[in-house]
């Protein structure tokens, strides 16, 4: 999956959406379909772009939205430009990943993720913290599926950083950031990403 | 193309490539393997080849298993026996090419075992590893053999040659039923329903047209068997469904794949293969049959590994249980009769079909209950030999804690062994003799013993939070679409959460009883029926633990956060907690 670098005022190009109506909706239950290639091609599902999918086909704006925020791996809002991704499956849980969490949220300067409940730390799948500089966000993956890394931190799409331990994080997730092309920030508060600005009364 | 024809030219391929003119060196290349730096070192592994000009056959192969060894590389020289490395990684490459691949040195640090009978050159044969020697390998059998994005290699060792015995007509669809149902084969992916009965049942459905729906969502933490089958020899699970097409009568199948990237590639590509020699299409294997089957991804979520949850997925909505008034094989898709199965049960039956019911019945632990054949288990959690095996059903409990595990990380001693995930149950060393399989596990507790996850955990686990991070995980999936799973969950995890804390009650205790039971019988689908079963578990054999939480404000594993005595206010009240609800 790709992720993409949007700009401040997130402006995207819609044109697309269009083409992969026509594309798919031949199909049998083709909505999560569409949305699946729409999010595919931008990295993150618009309000927009929901808007547009309802327009040209009979599926409703709350329809849509449901799916979206239903399944974990829709984005509801612009990806940063690349995703620090840490396992939350059960070899990574019991491995004492929170403690992972911790150091790479010391580096990352981002705060608020160790504070969250227990139940909540779930959600962030969806989510995630934002880098004051954009540059990085920090979310919890679902189980990843290499156990014998664990605990271990995706880096981007593939690169993948095991068998940590909070004294080598942040030392080995700054390497795998410099390799991706992205430094560490130099101070960040760290931000939640602004999913608040997404609510079905958007949509009109 | 006809079967002779495939079969012809397959074997004329596979001839050619293990004729052994020039050294074979066969990379691992599935999802663990990538994971741990395969791509890198298959670049610089290229590349070093390159420029020393070596006369040497780079091959592909999938996942042998041996996860925590992976990246994987086999050398077998001309005329000599095959010999595995690893882990290889990129800067290990130079000394490796220059000693094992140019060089005549076979006991590299490197070396792992060796396909002999006897040790080849010091290096122990494959047999003698304790690891291998408990393992019994059906559906694993070629894997870490063949290329897993060659249909070539999969029909030059027998593949499709089931399908084309059952097209043929020299077994009826009638007789493979009376296979399945004479084999015990059961659904792997964690129900455990007697396939054969399933697909008659699908057969004798009066309405047309059918479906054929696979089950690899495999959306629960620490389980990997389903997606490793896709990446490493994904022609089984095409032989399967369109074994199981023929047999009842449809033309579609789906497969629902979830977020599994390598496993999608390699799927499509096998499709698009099949496709191409015509084993898939219009005319089957040449016969007057049209089979068609279709990728459908999952977008991450648990409960849509449920099969009316992933009805609703495939037919494009929200993946939601739905109460079921008909069993699926009656109305399942687009209220159509449907036959729903695991990637796991659906490779198997071609192997039936072939070897007869009677073969698989022998295996395992003595037919009992049906729980007949082998088992893929992937294993996790504190144990060193983090990877993939198939073992008879109903090997003991202990094996998987002494051979398979290949002893803990930290060197401590085991303290359980968590069968089914999140919904399973952990297992006290007290009772390791119980055989694995879903009927024994049951008669102590561990009611849903799900589709083959095992979670070995040593002393440092504490089980309190242990199970606390499940029912977060089962809370955080649950569809909401009724309310005992929805407001239960969160409850149970409000509870958990509050003993971790030290802020617990003696009630408590009673509560998580009272209210597990109450969501375990009152929910729709097997999300929450089995969500309570590992907190029933530990308050069965982990009490002391359980209490020690409660009473002494004390963690004895030392995990838990305890509040601090002031900040424990007039708690008590289950709603009035400080968790936020999202």
């Amino acid at each position: 999956m790709s992720e993409h670098v949007v700009t401040a005022d997130h402006a995207i190009d819609l044109a697309e959406v269009g083409k992969m109506v026509e594309e798919h909706r031949w199909r049998r239950g083709a909505a999560l379909t569409v949305l699946e290639a729409v999010q595919h091609h931008y990295g993150w599902v618009s309000y927009e772009a929901i808007v547009r999918i309802s327009r040209l086909t009979d599926w409703s704006p709350s329809y849509l939205y449901g799916i979206v925020t239903y399944y974990d791996e829709f984005r509801i809002t612009p990806p940063g430009a690349i995703a620090v991704a840490i396992c939350n499956g059960s070899a990574c849980a019991l491995n004492r990943e929170d403690k992972i969490l911790e150091a790479l949220e010391d580096a990352l300067g981002i705060e608020e993720l160790a504070d969250a409940s227990p139940d909540e730390l779930f959600t962030q799948n969806k989510f995630g913290y934002v880098t004051d500089d954009g540059k990085v966000v920090l979310r919890k993956a679902d189980c990843i599926g290499c156990c014998q890394l664990a605990p271990v931190v995706r880096v981007g799409t593939e690169t993948m950083v095991g068998l940590l331990t909070p004294d080598t994080t942040r030392e080995r997730v700054q390497a795998a950031l410099e390799e991706a092309g992205v430094g560490l920030p130099r101070s960040s508060r760290g931000t939640r990403a602004p999913g608040d600005q997404f609510r079905v009364g958007n949509l009109r | 193309m006809t079967y002779a024809e495939l079969k012809q030219q397959a074997d004329a391929r596979w001839q050619e490539k293990t004729r052994q003119r020039r050294t074979r060196v066969i990379l691992g290349e599935s999802a663990p393997d990538y994971d741990n730096g395969g791509r890198r070192m298959k670049v610089a592994l290229e590349a070093e080849i390159a420029r020393r000009a070596l006369d040497v056959s780079l091959e592909r192969t999938g996942n042998f298993g041996m996860d925590w060894k992976s990246p994987l590389v086999t050398v077998i020289k001309p005329g000599k026996v095959p010999v595995w490395y690893g882990p290889v990684l990129a800067e290990d490459v130079p000394a490796f090419v220059d000693e094992v691949i140019a060089g005549e040195r076979v006991n590299t640090p490197l070396a792992l075992f060796a396909e002999s009978e006897v040790p080849y050159q010091d290096v122990q044969p494959l047999n003698t590893v304790p690891w291998f020697a408990v393992q019994q390998r059906v559906i694993m059998e070629h894997w870490g053999h063949l290329d897993p994005e060659s249909i070539w290699d999969y029909i030059a060792n027998g593949g499709y040659a089931p399908l084309q015995k059952v097209m043929s007509g020299a077994m009826t669809p009638e007789q493979v039923i009376e296979e399945l149902k004479a084999s015990g084969l059961t659904g792997r992916g964690g129900a455990y329903f007697p396939t054969g009965v399933k697909w008659e049942g699908a057969r004798r459905a009066r309405r047309n047209p059918k479906f054929v729906m696979c089950n690899c969502e495999e959306g629960e933490p620490a389980i990997y068997k389903d997606r490793r089958l896709l990446e490493s020899n994904p022609h089984q699970l095409v032989e399967g469904m369109l074994l199981c097409a023929f047999v009842i009568g449809a033309h579609k199948g789906y497969c629902y794949i979830g977020e599994h990237p390598l496993a999608r590639l390699r799927f499509a590509e096998a499709l698009r293969q099949a496709n191409e020699v015509g084993v898939l299409g219009k005319n089957v294997l040449g016969f007057d049959f049209e089979c068609d089957i279709e990728i459908r991804h999952g977008a991450g979520s648990y409960v849509s590994g449920e099969s009316s949850a992933m009805q609703a997925s495939i037919e494009g909505g929200r993946a939601m249980p739905r109460v079921k008034l008909a069993r699926s094989v009656e109305s399942g898709l687009w209220e159509l009769p449907t036959c729903a199965n695991n990637v796991e049960t659906l490779a198997f039956t071609p192997l039936i079909a072939d070897k007869g019911g009677a073969w698989f019945a022998g295996i395992g632990n003595g037919g009992s209950k049906g729980m007949t054949g082998t088992k893929m288990y992937s294993l996790t959690g504190h144990l060193v030999d983090v990877g993939l095996v198939e073992v008879p059903f109903g090997l003991p409990v202990r094996h998987f804690a002494e051979e398979l595990c290949g002893g803990t990380r930290s060197g401590k001693p085991i303290k359980t062994v968590i069968f089914g995930g999140p919904t399973g149950g952990p297992i006290p060393p007290a009772l390791f003799d119980t055989p694995a399989d879903p009927h024994h596990c049951g008669e102590i507790g561990v009611l849903a013993f799900g589709a083959g996850g095992v979670i070995v955990l040593d002393e440092s686990a504490c089980l309190v939070d242990t199970v606390k991070y499940f029912m977060a995980f089962m809370e955080n999936q649950s569809c909401g679409k009724c309310t005992p799973c929805r407001i239960g969950c969160h409850e149970l995890l409000v509870t958990l959460q509050r003993i971790s804390e030290g802020r617990g009650t003696a009630a408590d205790v009673l509560t998580l009883e009272d209210m597990g039971d109450q969501v375990a019988k009152l929910s729709i689908c097997g999300h929450g029926q089995a969500a309570p079963y590992p907190v029933f578990m530990v308050i069965q054999h982990w009490r002391e633990e359980l209490d020690a939480h409660i009473s002494d404000r004390r963690c004895p594993a030392g995990v838990c956060k305890m509040v601090p005595t002031d900040e424990i206010g007039q708690g008590g009240y289950l709603l009035m907690q400080p968790v936020r609800v999202h």
